[in-house]
Order: structure tokens, then sequence, then C-alpha cells
């Protein structure tokens, strides 16, 4: 029983290592820029599929797109392509 | 910003409710009758348990005192009525906006609770296909697929179709009655529009064919029994066109005149047991419209509209006449208006209006309505409305489904045009608590009818008798209503509400509650998106409160529950929930069930669920242009 215990244990420590991410923060201005809510929910609902993507803040007033991701899974090029797929271009702010 | 049951418009003068696609998406909504599960202000009811119809009550009344407009254009009225709500798919809408109490006089006099506008999905604002697939475990399937495309920068069209069908023929509660009927409904609607700066212009035509099918089945029904079964069938076909046309004259002052066209041709054939009813009404409604800012602080819009009907009624009461009684109304109405609005910033707006109008059946009659809103801070927003309404009552082509009974039918020869009053205060606050923004309404409207046709049942006409009639006393509707909504945590919303309704009326002299009308209800939603909104959640409660029957009987308050989670994906998204998920149901929706041929069967009144818990699945697909 102990062992069995322990085995678990052991399983679940290395899942926690293996699921362990590196997150990013990301802050872009746009090309055209943003100007009204549909524009921010274009971003939005596009973004937000591109792999490892965790959050994604908008603002119009201030010109910038928020990008919280997971560094492992996605670099900056995916969202430039990914930006540039639905007509806009990116830049870091 | 209101996101559970609905945005509250902040800058509108009326009171309003705007139901958004974000919204719409919560819950299945296969059709408009099935939109308002999470609004507490419209209650939606099966009227029969026969024919599936549903049926709406604002501020505690039923639906034919609320005027439906599609894109502003009164619609849905009259013969269309009973089953209207299964007419408008839930895919095609694009908004709902649902306006409590006296309305603006432009759309005309006949909205006394409330109105509620459809917008449709429009060819301008989309550009791409669309396909919603839904099916039940009651084994109805839809299947909705539109399409959309801009031929150039002013011109796009749009063709949107739906199709529904539900073939089983099931009786969960064992009374030789399908619980709810064969369906199959075909719809279709074609629209263009063209927008330039000076010039916009929306035409839509529409056709729609319905067939439902239900009561007894041999299936179910008693082997043993020699009486031949009782059955309902309802076909309807409907045809519409719509043409909107708006010219801008002044963009500085907002100076435009608009004009507005719309037609339609709608045939219902019934049959309820031996009794048959077919009606076919033609409709044909023009509206010209004047607007102009007269200064940033004064607007005045003034207009004229005509609406003509004509019903072609065959009634053969439990078939005892070799052919139908055939009875020809024709009836056409001219009128005017003015509406002034007073505008000091964001602060006060004062909106009267009147309208005039006659009819070629029942004379001349005045409508005055006033709005104000008064914001005395960003944090309260107070609204007062007063209103005369009129209508026109047509007594068995809007209350078709009540015929699903064994009782004699009476109508008054001589029924003459309902007219109320619609009176009501509102306060909207919010209320900034732990660093988040709760929003408080509450509300009261009263409306007092000066005349109105009471469907009275049971009463001095004798024991099973259904008789439309004269109101002679008194008939009110007092309804007060709070709800709350709190941002909970990042994604989490909760929505509550409860409403209590006093609504009575004189039959036979005596004051009484009407039947089948809840003395509460209480609502809690809850809603929840994951931070990318791939995954939302939405449940919600509803306590509808007891009330009478005919007999003046008492029905139980009940609970119902419904649940749905939807997943986003690239193109398309997953949706799976289920209805009623309490399964309440109530014993006997058929009475007399076993005796359909005599005085006593009755099928009409249901005050609850008459189908139990229900699953659904559905995908939505979506392919727009970027």
């Amino acid at each position: 029983m102990k062992k069995m215990l322990l085995a678990a244990f052991m399983l679940v420590m290395a899942g926690n290592t293996f699921a362990q991410t590196t997150t990013d923060t990301l802050v872009v201005t746009t090309l055209p820029q943003m100007h009204c809510q549909n524009c921010e929910k274009k971003i939005k609902s596009n973004i937000r599929f591109v792999k490892g993507t965790k959050k994604i803040d908008t603002s119009v007033d201030e010109q910038k797109v928020t990008i919280v991701y997971d560094s492992k899974k996605a670099n900056y090029d995916d969202f430039v392509a990914a930006f540039k797929k639905i007509g806009y271009e990116i830049k870091k702010k | 910003m209101k996101v559970t049951n609905g945005v509250k418009s902040k800058r509108r003068v009326d009171n309003t409710d705007i139901i958004g696609q974000g919204q719409l998406i919560r819950a299945a909504c296969c059709n408009l009758g099935e939109s308002f599960t999470a609004n507490p202000s419209v209650d939606v009811s099966y009227s029969d348990a026969a024919t599936g119809a549903r049926q709406i009550k604002l501020l505690g009344l039923s639906g034919t005192y609320v005027q439906m407009l599609t894109e502003n254009i009164p619609n849905l009225r009259g013969a269309s009525l009973p089953y209207s709500l299964g007419y408008v798919p839930g895919p095609w809408m694009q908004s709902i906006q649902v306006s409590k109490g006296a309305s603006s006089v432009k759309n005309g006099y006949e909205s006394t609770t409330g109105q509620i506008n459809i917008e449709f999905l429009k060819p301008q604002g989309t550009d791409g296909i669309r396909a919603n697939i839904y099916q039940d475990s009651e084994l109805k399937t839809e299947v909705n697929l539109d399409g959309s495309t801009h031929l150039n920068n002013r011109l796009s069209t749009a063709t949107l179709l739906h199709f529904e069908n539900r073939q089983t023929d099931h009786d969960g509660n064992g009374d030789g009655f399908m619980d709810m009927p064969k369906l199959r409904q075909y719809n279709i609607m074609h629209r263009w529009a063209y927008v330039s700066p000076r010039w916009i212009s929306q035409l839509l035509v529409r056709g729609l064919h319905d067939d439902r099918k239900g009561g007894q089945s041999l299936k179910h029904a008693n082997p043993a029994s020699s009486e031949p079964l009782y059955t309902t069938s309802v076909k309807t076909n409907r045809y519409e066109m719509q043409w909107k046309n708006g010219f801008t004259l002044d963009a500085d002052h907002n100076t435009s005149i608009a004009l507005m066209l719309h037609g339609s041709w709608h045939d219902g054939d019934n049959r309820f047991g031996l009794t048959q009813y077919d009606v076919t009404q033609k409709n044909g409604y023009a509206q010209l419209m004047f607007e102009t800012d007269i200064t940033e602080q004064h607007n005045i819009s003034v207009g004229a509209s005509v609406n003509h009907d004509y019903y072609n009624e065959r009634f053969n009461a439990q078939g005892t006449l070799q052919q139908g009684k055939r009875q020809v109304t024709k009836e056409t109405t001219p009128g005017i208006y003015a509406q002034y609005t007073y505008k000091w910033g964001e602060k006060l707006t004062v909106m009267p209006g009147v309208r005039w109008d006659h009819s070629n059946l029942y004379g001349s009659f005045f409508t005055p309505r006033l709005h104000i809103k008064y914001a005395p801070s960003d944090m309260i927003t107070l609204r007062t409305s007063v209103g005369k309404g009129y209508r026109s009552p047509h007594a068995l082509a809007e209350n078709v489904s009540l015929l699903a009974s064994g009782r004699e039918v009476f109508v008054d020869s001589n029924l003459k045009q309902e007219e109320a009053w619609n009176m009501g205060v509102s306060a909207s606050m919010n209320i900034p608590l732990f660093g988040k923004n709760l929003e408080l309404n509450a509300e009261y409207y009263y409306t007092d009818f000066k005349h109105q046709m009471i469907v009275n049942f049971d009463g001095a006409k004798g024991e099973h008798a259904l008789s439309f009639e004269n109101l002679d006393g008194k008939s009110y509707s007092h309804t007060f209503q709070v709800d709350a909504t709190y941002p909970l945590f990042s994604g989490m919303s909760a929505t509550a509400a409860f409403r209590l309704n006093d609504v009575k009326s004189a039959y036979d002299g005596v004051l009484r509650q009407k039947p089948l009308t809840s003395r509460y209800k209480g609502l809690v939603t809850l809603s929840y998106k994951t931070p990318l909104e791939l995954w939302q959640f939405d449940v919600t409660g509803q306590l509808n409160g007891g009330g009478e029957l005919y007999d003046q009987s008492r029905y139980p308050a009940y609970f119902q529950l419904q649940a749905q989670v939807t997943r986003e994906f690239h193109h398309f998204s997953i949706y799976i929930g289920g209805e009623n998920l309490t399964n309440y149901k109530i014993d006997q929706p058929v009475l007399h069930a076993h005796q359909p041929w005599t005085a006593a069967f009755d099928a009409t009144q249901v005050w609850g669920p008459v189908t139990g818990a229900m699953a659904y699945v559905g995908v939505r697909f979506k392919l727009e242009k970027l």
C-alpha cells in the first residue's frame, strides 16, 4: 500500500514538473489601429487560437494588445503570423 | 452593462432590455419563444397541450398586449399570433429589444404593455456562411443555413433557411395524447440591402410552411375504445414582404425621411377533433416618417401610417354545420403622429408623443404617450412612462388554441376595441461594491383597461362554455420587479430577479384573479466564461409562483432548471444542454383525456411543463470573410 501511495505521489510530482509552463507577456500595437469593439472582438476571437495563448487584453484607448502566453508553446513570430491572417501588422510596444 | 438577461440600454428613454447574440447563444434558442428563458420580464408558456403553441406574457398580461415588431415594423399580429413564437428561428436573430411600458407613438397605437422588436441578421453586417444543426432527446431536428455576400461596397444580399422536424409519437404521462405534436416547418428569408451615405434601402421576402399534428394516436390510445381518435391538425402558410427606405437629407441635423412598407398573407387551417377553424389574413402597412434635430437639444419626428387588415374566417364548432360559418372583417386605419424629444445632455430626456388614428370599424381615437428619463448621476437612472394603447380584438384568430376543448364557444357579436392606460416607473442603479459594479433595477407598472375582450371560461354562459365577451367592470395589472446583476469574479456573472404580479379582471361581474397567471416569478442565472472564452457555462433556475385555474382552484409553484455548456473552436462551436432538468411535469395536462368527445374535455389548462427533462446537442458553424 505504501509503495502504491509513493508511486502515486511521484506520478503527481512528475506531472507537475512536466506541466510547468514559462509564461511570457507580449504587448503590441497594431496597424491598422483598433477603432472599436468590433476590432477588439476580431483580434480576441482569432488570436486566442494561437497555441499557448492564456489571456488577451485589448485597449482601444491605449492602442495596445496584451497577450499572456506560454513561451514554450508559442513565440513572437507565431503571433505576427496570426495577426497577419486577420489583416493586421504588429509591433512590440 | 447587464450581461446576463440582456443589456439594459442606458441611453434609451424607455425601459429596454437588449438581448444580443451573446445572450441568445446561452441557450439552444431554437426560436423566438426560447429566447426569453433567461429574461426575468418575459414569461413564456405553452398555450395548450395539443398544438405546441407558446405564448408570452409581459407585465403579467397576455402577449396580445405586447406589440411585436420585426425591424421596427408591426408584424406577427392577428392570425399569426398563436404560433408566432415558433415562426422566428433563433439563428436568424441578431438581437431582440424588449421595451416595457408605453412605447413610442411612431410604431402605432397597438402597444399596451410594451414592445418586442426583432432584428434579423442583416446582409450588410455579415459576409459568409453560417450553419446551426440541433438535435434533442425528443428527436426534434433543426437545421439552419444562411449565407450573405457583399456584391460591392453598397449592395449586399443574404438568404436564410430553416428546417425543423419532429415526428415522434411520445406519450410520457400515459393519457393517450401525444405530449408534443408532430411538427414540420420550412422557413425561408431572402433579403437585399443597399447602403449609401444618403440612401439606405432594405428589402425582405419570406415564406413559411408549418404543419403540426397532435392529439390521440393509434400507438397510445385505448385499444378497447370504440370511439374515434381525437386528433388535432394545424397547417399554416405565411408569406411576407418588407421594404424599408431611409433618405438622409441633412447629416449634420440628422434630418431624414423614411418610407416603410410591409405586406403579409397568412393562411391557417386548424382542426381540433371535429371543430374546424380556417383563417386567411391579409395585411398591408405603410409608414412615412420625417425626423430632424432642430438643435442639439430638440428633436422632432412626425409621420403618417395606414394599416389594412382583411380576415376571412370559417368556423365550424364540433362539426355541427355542413359548412363552416364564414365571416369577413375588413379594417383600414390611417393615422398621423408627432413626437418631440428634449435632451439635456445625458441627464434629462423628455419625450411626449401623440397620434390620431381613424378605424373604419371603431371610429377615431387619440393616443397620447409620455416618457421621461432622468439621470442625476452615473449611479442612477430614473424613468417614467405613461400612455394609452388600443387593439382590435379577433377572438378566434388570436386564441385559436383554446378550441382544443369540448366547450361550447360564444363570441360576442359586438366586441369593442380594446383600450388601456399603462403607466410605470423604474430605477436603474450602478453601485460600486467590493471593487466591482452591482447593477440594481427596480420597476413598477400598472395597466388599467377601459375596454377589453375577456375570455370567460365556464362562467354565466354555462358549465362548459368558452365566451369571448366585453369587459363589464374592472380589469388591471400591477407588476413589481427587482433584479440585480453582479460579476462575482473574472468571467463569472450572476443575476437574480423577482417579480410580483397582481392581475385581476371582472368575470360575470365578479373581480377575480386572471386564470393561469402566476402570482410571482423568481429567476437566478449564472454564467461563466473561461479567460479566452473558449468555454462557456450557463445555468438558469426559475421559480414560477402558483396561480388560479378556470374553476378558481389553485395550482402550485414549481421550479425549473436549465443548463448549457458551449465550447468554441476556430470556425465552429459545440453546445450541449438540458431543459427542465428538475423533470417537473403537470399530472394532467389534458383533462378528461379518456373522454375527448365530451364537453368536459379540456387541453387548454396548461399551467406548467407538459414534457419532462430534455437534453440537446448542437453545432454552430461559421465561415465569414475577415
